[in-house]
């Protein structure tokens, strides 16, 4: 096996150094308040980490072309999973008025302060 | 009596149904990378159930997420990041028969897994001093009614995640043995490459449970 590829050991110390440096990203960006935006904020730093790892520390950038179709179909086969279902979940209340009020839960939390939160109330 | 190489290694023979050394090593990864992919697959339904129940509750996940305290989840991603380093350095060393490195590499590896784990337990130490446990155990006090519902998600999330963790632990172990064994060298390194490839996805699942669960509010 010896036409295997060794990586150079700086390639290995750049990586872990971007990923501590994504990872104080992480955090800091997280001080900021973009709304409805934060999750995705979240996610996309999130995806550029995960994808320095996996071409870096696990080798798909030198490795057969086949390992990374598997693990692209995984990602997709996982965006039809979240689009399809949240999808559903946000747009049920429009074409079944029934089911946009049932979401009661019998709850053992000891609610402290005057409560302007989610309330069992509304959901009934 | 194994075979052993001039370096002192113990020989591999490769599997008699493989033409080489090489086809039999991209076999494996071929497998690997299937179980690895199944292993997103089987993450992805906590991650929709997260998704959805922050989509009904987006109050009570900004409440909740202050109960997470993000210095440990901090040290957390910062040690899974040093020992996914290790790792890569462990398989480079096998690589280049380097058997004290891969070792040292490896333990260094293992360390960072145990302290992980340590930090992990005690934030679980505190969750349940407080109350903030999943479902119907959930004695904590709030001003959401569905807190539970978070806590519930964060226990099977980790939880999952670190069982994955404790079970890396276990294959590293195994590798430290195989390694002082002399097994790995630079014409088979299968199993090291394998477990590196399982650690790498470990650190990759928690580069999303952080953000997730500690930072986003």
């Amino acid at each position: 096996m010896s036409e295997h590829h060794v990586v150079p050991i700086k390639t290995y110390v750049k990586t872990l150094l971007t990923l501590i440096f994504l990872t104080f990203v992480t955090v800091k960006i997280a001080e900021f308040d973009f709304g409805d935006l934060n999750v995705a904020v979240a996610l996309f730093v999130a995806m550029i980490k995960a994808s320095v790892v996996a071409l870096f520390f696990m080798g798909l950038k030198w490795d057969k072309g086949f390992n990374a179709v598997i693990l692209i179909t995984s990602v997709i086969f996982m965006s039809i999973f979240f689009l399809f279902t949240l999808g559903d979940i946000e747009t049920r209340a429009q074409t079944d008025k029934v089911e946009a009020m049932r979401f009661g839960i019998n709850s053992p939390v000891k609610i402290i302060g005057d409560g302007h939160s989610e309330s069992r109330s509304k959901n009934h | 009596m194994k075979q052993l190489t001039k370096d002192g290694f113990v020989k591999h023979e490769v599997a008699h149904h493989f033409e080489s050394a090489d086809q039999e090593f991209q076999t494996a990864k071929l497998g690997m990378w299937l179980f690895l992919g199944q292993e997103l697959l089987f993450f992805s339904a906590l991650f929709v159930a997260y998704g959805v129940f922050r989509f009904l509750y987006p109050a009570m996940f900004i409440e909740a997420h202050h109960h997470l305290s993000v210095n440990m989840g901090f040290l957390n991603t910062i040690v899974l990041l040093i020992s996914s380093f290790t790792m890569a350095m462990a398989i480079r060393s096998a690589q280049v028969s380097n058997k004290k490195h891969t070792f040292v590499f490896l333990l260094i590896t293992l360390v960072c897994a145990g302290m992980f784990m340590v930090v992990k337990y005690m934030e679980y130490a505190e969750k349940f001093h407080h109350g903030l446990l999943p479902a119907r155990w959930f004695f904590g006090e709030g001003t959401s009614e569905v807190l539970h519902i978070f806590f519930g998600l964060y226990f099977c999330l980790t939880g999952l995640h670190g069982i994955h963790v404790l079970i890396g632990m276990g294959l590293i172990i195994w590798l430290l043995i195989k390694t002082q064994r002399g097994e790995f060298y630079s014409e088979y390194y299968t199993p090291v490459e394998m477990v590196g490839l399982y650690w790498h996805l470990v650190d990759l699942v928690w580069i999303f449970l952080f953000p997730l669960l500690y930072l986003v509010g």
